[in-house]
């Protein structure tokens, strides 16, 4: 798995670790068990702070994708730590959130209901492909 | 013994001058003296041109470098004037092609910046890559591998002990080119254990380089991470084991031949050329392995096809294009910019504690050289 960040971005880099190890868990690229790479070792990779690198650890963490195994460092956690039914409750509330916002903000561009359903499934289909 | 000498010290000359002459070809597409560009810019016209120049410049100041260190030779006697004089020349030779090409690479430097603003190529961010979870990349060979250091030093620290009472009482200690004998010391436990002594220091010294590797920030590119991720993959993993393994030769070799010469079983003579033998393969060996992979592994694949997306620029953070210098970066090693190897972060206050190490841990040899009379 290739993870890359870019300081000049919007997103805060430790955001970005963040979404792209949850990517990787969600499409299938991590599984559990798979081993990160320590802080030292990532944050040198990337040329990043190391406090930086643990505030992206410790948000995976929080929400169940990583564990830490003492000497062997940080693992992609079991689905049940991150699947579960508090998990998905928040993530459910917060993407309510960002898509009320996505159809507000369509909306004051002047594009209609059918549009904004047109692009949420495009992304759908990017994630979960149609069988 | 001459003979193999000259050629050690003139080729050495011809040999390092070389491989700094082709350095343009062996490094990533994505820089041209130590310049981040596009990799599309590497087939420039202009930046050709410059190689070109630069790879002739070179080569004459190599020429004169060798002529210079040839004639130093002609100084090679017992009087201590010539001795003086064959160094003095001798670090001439070496300076003219470093101190030569070090300049023409910052005179080209200077052009490709030009070039650069005058074409608008600029980073779109400042985007860096790490590769996680691919257990099959090659990667440097493991730090275990150097416990073989420790069979090796007891080994021949059993031999001085097992052949103590044959040690002469005055140690041979120096020869010069003809392989006469030039130094004694006498024979003190400290004297006769000078091999293990040395086995130990150098040791100590390809366990450190073996380890900085290994340490180092790898170079991979985001705009082919998983192709550059495998070509240094492999360039550190050479690299690792060409250490490990004429580390391994050149200490064991050392401290043995010079064992066996302090009782006599072999002359000093014939150590001596066994050892410069071993020092003529081991440039060769090195110089053959940057020329076959390149740095960061450029010459692993043939070249790729370039783009004219430029994703990071860190320009700023390497000083005269070879001292990196970058306080937010927590890599401690990294990369060369221009060279093949690895250079420190000197940012990093580890980087000079451990040139103040290896100055300390030469510093201690040079007291038990003197300690021991």
């Amino acid at each position: 798995m290739v993870l890359t960040v870019d300081p000049m971005s919007d997103v805060p880099i430790y955001q970005q670790i963040f979404r792209q190890v949850a990517e990787a868990v969600a499409i299938g690229e991590l599984s559990p068990g798979d081993p990160l790479p320590s802080v030292r070792a990532l944050g040198e990779q990337l040329g990043v702070n190391l406090h930086t690198v643990n505030k992206a650890y410790a948000l995976l963490r929080d929400e169940g994708y990583v564990v830490m195994r003492g000497r062997a460092g940080a693992r992609i956690a079991d689905p049940s730590s991150y699947q579960s039914q508090a998990h998905r409750d928040a993530s459910c509330a917060h993407a309510a959130e960002q898509l009320d916002a996505v159809a507000r903000e369509l909306a004051s561009r002047g594009l209609d209901r059918a549009a904004f359903l047109g692009l949420a499934e495009q992304a759908a289909d990017a994630v979960w492909p149609s069988r | 013994m001459q003979i193999l000498m000259f050629v050690l010290l003139v080729g050495c000359v011809a040999l390092c001058g070389g491989l700094i002459a082709a350095t343009p070809w062996l490094m990533p597409a994505n820089q041209a003296f130590a310049v981040t560009v596009p990799s599309s810019a590497h087939d420039d016209p202009s930046i050709r041109q410059w190689r070109r120049s630069y790879l002739w410049a070179s080569v004459a100041l190599t020429g004169i470098g060798t002529l210079i260190a040839a004639w130093s030779f002609d100084f090679v006697t017992g009087a201590d004037e010539n001795a003086v004089a064959f160094l003095w020349l001798y670090c001439l030779a070496v300076a003219v092609p470093l101190a030569g090409s070090f300049a023409l690479m910052l005179h080209y430097r200077r052009r490709v910046q030009a070039l650069k603003a005058e074409k608008g190529w600029r980073a779109t961010g400042q985007v860096s890559a790490a590769v996680i979870d691919e257990p099959d990349l090659p990667r440097p060979v493991s730090m275990w591998w150097n416990l073989l250091y420790v069979p090796l030093i007891l080994a021949t620290a059993a031999l001085v002990v097992c052949n103590y009472d044959k040690i002469a009482d005055q140690i041979p200690m120096n020869v010069d080119f003809d392989g006469t004998v030039t130094s004694y010391v006498a024979k003190t436990p400290l004297s006769a254990g000078f091999p293990v002594i040395m086995e130990v220091f150098f040791a100590v010294i390809f366990t450190f380089c073996l380890w900085t590797i290994r340490r180092s920030r790898k170079a991979i590119d985001p705009n082919k991470p998983q192709t550059s991720a495998y070509a240094y993959g492999l360039f550190a993993h050479a690299q690792s084991a060409y250490l490990l393994v004429m580390g391994l030769v050149l200490t064991g070799t050392c401290g043995i031949l010079m064992a066996l010469s302090s009782f006599g079983a072999i002359t000093m003579a014939s150590a001596a050329i066994i050892i410069t033998l071993l020092a003529i393969l081991a440039c060769v060996g090195a110089v053959v392995l940057s020329v076959v992979y390149g740095q960061n592994g450029a010459r692993v694949f043939e070249r790729l096809q370039g783009t004219d997306a430029m994703p990071a620029d860190d320009d700023e953070h390497w000083i005269l294009g070879v001292f990196y210098v970058n306080r937010e970066d927590p890599a401690v090693f990294v990369p060369k910019r221009f060279g093949v190897g690895w250079s420190c972060n000197w940012a990093r206050p580890l980087s000079w504690v451990f040139v103040a190490g290896l100055v300390l841990l030469c510093v201690v040899l040079l007291w038990l050289c003197l300690a021991m009379g």
